[in-house]
């Protein structure tokens, strides 16, 4: 908490507004679910924002943040990497960052060269990735048929075999 | 000096945790639980930092009467009152975990039924929503309309409906089943790990950043 009462008020201070800020504007809340966003929602609507940031790891409670801010009239902006709560952020909220776009936002942001050229690094990777995964899938298909992509499919598949297991999502 | 030691700091631990994921033996390989034990009590004395400034801002708005000072009325005084039940159910039976504690009673009979509600206003939110998004504007949101065809698969009502059908209820009974797992096992699942591969990426790369001292936004 204290970490981020320092970003905001660096924030104010890049602004140009330091004596915006307050210390009462970062507080602690608490550490269970649901309490946090009945506090949340206290907050938005007695503070009414007029757009509200909803960033980071949610659970259920994410809805209960959208749908409250959407209440308010509020332009909200999400961003999650859980794949479980994007159903319910993206139709809540006006626009939402789908995971990665989350990680980049910052680099996108700040335009710094280095920055932005570790967000090229991950477009390179993911092409890797998807290079493989359609060899992949060319051989899995193929081997259907030819005991020979069989063997190679099977080849392919040892090189990334992490022998814990695998399965899941 | 007042960046420079937390992002050594930054580095060090990052690289360590990196190092004792591919070397099991001794010393690298209880660090990562030592590191855990440690995150615990750090977490620990935070929670007090945090506590301290919940305290601290309702209190000034109290005194000073500022808007909404009858909410943080009511926080202080559950706050009291759980740290003073649970001290005394701590001293009285050892933990204030034991059940029949008043600590206990008041989690049981308190707090869980408030979770309960928050998570049912849940069902009302999900229904609001599902409202707005099934509304087929554009044709993103005419696609969402499929989620309507796993909805109906997964719930006894749209079994019955689908059963009305002409010939289709009656000739294939298990289609509308068949079909929504189809859509839930490919498509959909195709979709998140498609996510998820690009999620972690985003990820790894964040994590390095943040070692490196590439991403300095945490330090303000």
């Amino acid at each position: 908490m204290p970490t981020a009462q320092e970003v905001v008020q660096a924030a104010y201070r890049e602004a140009g507004r330091p004596d915006l800020y307050r210390e009462g504007d970062v507080t602690y809340l608490t550490y269970d679910q649901f309490g946090y966003a009945v506090g949340v929602d206290g907050m938005i609507l007695r503070e009414r924002p007029g757009a509200i940031f909803l960033q980071g790891y949610f659970a259920a409670e994410s809805l209960i943040l959208a749908e409250t801010g959407h209440s308010v009239g509020a332009i909200q902006i999400a961003g999650t990497d859980q794949t479980s709560q994007l159903p319910f952020l993206v139709p809540a909220c006006d626009y939402t960052l789908i995971g990665e776009e989350l990680y980049a936002a910052s680099s996108y942001l700040s335009r710094e060269p280095v920055m932005l050229g570790t967000i090229k690094a991950e477009d390179f990777f993911k092409m890797a990735i998807l290079v493989l995964l359609l060899l992949g899938a060319i051989l899995g298909t193929a081997g259907l048929w030819s005991g020979s992509a069989q063997h190679w499919f099977q080849v392919f598949g040892r090189l990334f075999a992490t022998g814990s297991g695998g399965g899941g999502e | 000096m007042k960046r420079e030691i937390p992002l050594a700091i930054t580095f060090i631990t990052g690289i360590l945790v990196i190092i004792t994921f591919f070397i099991p033996h001794r010393p690298f390989g209880d660090f990562q639980q030592r590191s855990l034990i440690w995150f615990s009590i750090v977490a620990g004395f935070t929670m007090l930092l945090g506590i301290d400034s919940l305290i601290r801002g309702h209190g000034k708005k109290i005194l000073r009467r500022q808007e909404g000072w009858g909410y943080s009325i009511a926080l202080i005084a559950g706050v009291v009152s759980t740290v003073s039940v649970g001290l005394y159910s701590w001293a009285r039976w050892g933990t204030p975990f034991q059940l029949g504690s008043p600590f206990m009673y008041m989690y049981t009979y308190a707090i869980i039924p408030l979770e309960s509600t928050m998570f049912a206003i849940l069902s009302f939110f999900i229904a609001s929503t599902a409202y707005r998004a099934f509304r087929a504007k554009t044709m993103e949101a005419t696609l969402l309309l499929v989620a309507i065809i796993v909805m109906l698969g997964r719930v006894p009502a749209g079994t019955y409906l689908y059963h009305l059908i002409p010939y289709f209820g009656s000739h294939h009974p298990g289609a509308l089943m068949e079909f929504q797992e189809w859509i839930m096992d490919v498509p959909q699942l195709a979709a998140k790990r498609g996510i998820m591969i690009g999620a972690y990426l985003g990820a790894v790369a964040m994590s390095l950043r943040i070692i490196l001292g590439i991403e300095r936004t945490y330090l303000s």
